[in-house]
């Protein structure tokens, strides 16, 4: 059996409307951040609640990587996609295509295996886009 | 507080050299460095070094085959800012009074550190360097950011690398002295889209040193003493407060702060050496800069401005893309190449009646902020 690990706790979970990302929220400034911190980057408070971001966002911009590096193989791609709250998330985009996705590509968020450390899985979180052929084939 | 000249210069050669240790580059730089601002190792009153990886009492490991001993010495370190971060240091202590004279050296041995041959890794903090932001990914973002924004094309950014490589082969301490086409830049291997390997700074060994002094010890060794008008350095900005992945506030403050304090504006700037570890950030510290209003990157780009003969020229040295990018030194080697444009000497890519320099650097990445560190200094003849 192969265990699972997340590459860091409280990024995200799945919840009956699928998964979403967590971002911390200040009770005093409203400011909101991904990752949560301890205290508000803004104002220093520590009343940080927890804000559910979904799984819904647009791509700002994407690459294709053409060489790996260790975790991730050469012809990946990854991107900063725009979330609700202003927030900006880097993470690995999930597509075939050899050419970066434009820019305002619907993205969905998934939950998902990504790499290895030992014998364990680690869990972490992707973006897959939503309007292009690939997506509308699956 | 009291001024503070650059009397002296040094550089090793940049290139791959394992055979020598990172010491040694050091003392190459520093020796010339002494010498060409004609004091004896023992004036030296402070040392100030920097280096990124296998760092352990640099400065001492450097000055002690020099004969400098018992003074105070201190080893910084701030990424690719820290030899800037070490000019700076220096810098505050002879203008506090705290000493007179003293020596700034950044060295690296790449082709022998952990990360030889290989990416920088994250930290283990780092949750976007895990998930796959390195060096050239961040860069290519950024590119493909400015393609959006400012109508850059996969030609601009490989002009940037050309126009470095036109410069890099007439400086004989780079380590590429090699002219290339925009076309065999683009035609190189596709790292990250749209940044392919001619637009990547090279891995480097090598040395870089600045001897500092007071207006009265400068005075009485240097006959073309430059000052330090204007001396910065921030961290970066927490990337929520960043609407834009195409500027570097950072960088921004940096400049404005050296700019502030040095009594200048850009348009009175006569040559740039900056970070150019990538050649689509170029264009991106030209706005950072103030040497154009922000979007008009690409237009300075286009209209030759940046090049030698042309309003603002940038990187004459040949930049890191050509010179190569020893971290630590980078930020001494670029303040010694403004040094030597406003002294006259920079030969074959020599600004003509430069006045006023400016030296960049950036240093680092933090999971969370634009970059960990930015420098600026600004000198005048």
């Amino acid at each position: 059996m192969t265990d699972t690990i997340s590459v860091r706790e409280g990024l995200f979970r799945e919840t009956n409307d699928g998964p979403t990302l967590l971002a911390g929220r200040c009770a005093q400034c409203a400011r909101t951040v991904f990752p949560a911190t301890e205290r508000c980057l803004e104002c220093g408070d520590d009343s940080i609640e927890s804000v559910e971001l979904g799984a819904e966002g647009e791509l700002l911009c994407a690459t294709v990587v053409h060489m790996g590096n260790g975790r991730f193989d050469a012809g990946h791609s990854v991107g900063y996609v725009r979330m609700p709250h202003d927030i900006r998330v880097f993470s690995q985009i999930t597509t075939s295509g050899e050419q970066p996705l434009p820019s305002g590509t619907p993205m969905r968020l998934e939950i998902a295996p990504l790499w290895r450390e030992g014998e364990q899985d680690v869990l972490a979180y992707r973006f897959v886009p939503t309007t292009t052929k690939e997506a509308d084939d699956a | 507080m009291r001024e503070v000249f650059v009397i002296g210069t040094g550089q090793s050669d940049f290139g791959k050299t394992p055979e020598r240790s990172a010491a040694q580059l050091g003392r190459e730089a520093a020796l010339e460095a002494i010498e060409d601002a004609g004091i004896r190792p023992a004036d030296l009153q402070g040392v100030f070094s920097s280096r990124v990886f296998d760092a352990m009492v640099t400065s001492q490991s450097i000055m002690k085959d020099i004969g400098v001993a018992r003074i105070e010495m201190v080893n910084v370190e701030n990424a690719c800012s820290g030899g800037a971060t070490a000019v700076r240091s220096l810098y505050k202590d002879v203008a506090a009074g705290f000493i007179d004279i003293g020596i700034a050296i950044g060295v690296e041995s790449m082709t022998t550190s952990p990360v030889a041959g290989k990416l920088i890794p994250p930290d283990k903090d780092d949750l976007d360097g895990q998930m796959g932001l390195t060096m050239p990914v961040l860069f290519a973002l950024q590119a493909r950011r400015l393609m959006e924004t400012h109508g850059a094309t996969p030609e601009d950014f490989a002009q940037v690398s050309v126009k470095a490589h036109d410069f890099g082969a007439l400086n004989p301490r780079a380590q590429y002295r090699k002219r290339f086409t925009v076309e065999e830049v683009l035609g190189s291997r596709m790292i990250a889209d749209p940044i392919t390997l001619l637009q990547c700074c090279p891995n480097t060994d090598g040395a870089a040193a600045v001897v500092l002094a007071s207006a009265e010890v400068a005075q009485r060794y240097s006959d073309l003493p430059i000052r330090i008008a204007g001396s910065a350095l921030v961290s970066g900005e927490q990337d929520f407060r960043r609407p834009d992945v195409t500027s570097m506030p950072a960088g921004q403050r940096a400049a404005q702060l050296a700019y502030e304090q040095a009594g200048v504006s850009p348009s009175d700037v006569d040559v740039v050496e900056l970070h150019d570890a990538f050649a689509s950030e170029e264009i991106v510290h030209y706005e950072d800069l103030g040497l154009c209003e922000r979007g008009e990157g690409v237009d300075l780009l286009r209209s030759g401005a940046t090049s030698l003969g042309g309003r603002i020229p940038v990187n004459p040295s040949g930049g890191l893309l050509s010179l190569g990018h020893p971290l630590a030194a980078s930020g001494v080697r670029t303040i010694a190449d403004i040094t030597n444009q406003l002294r006259g000497r920079a030969g074959d890519v020599q600004v003509p009646d430069a006045r006023v320099g400016l030296a960049q650097m950036l240093g680092g990445v933090v999971n969370g902020m634009d970059v960990a560190a930015a420098s600026v200094h600004v000198l005048t003849r």
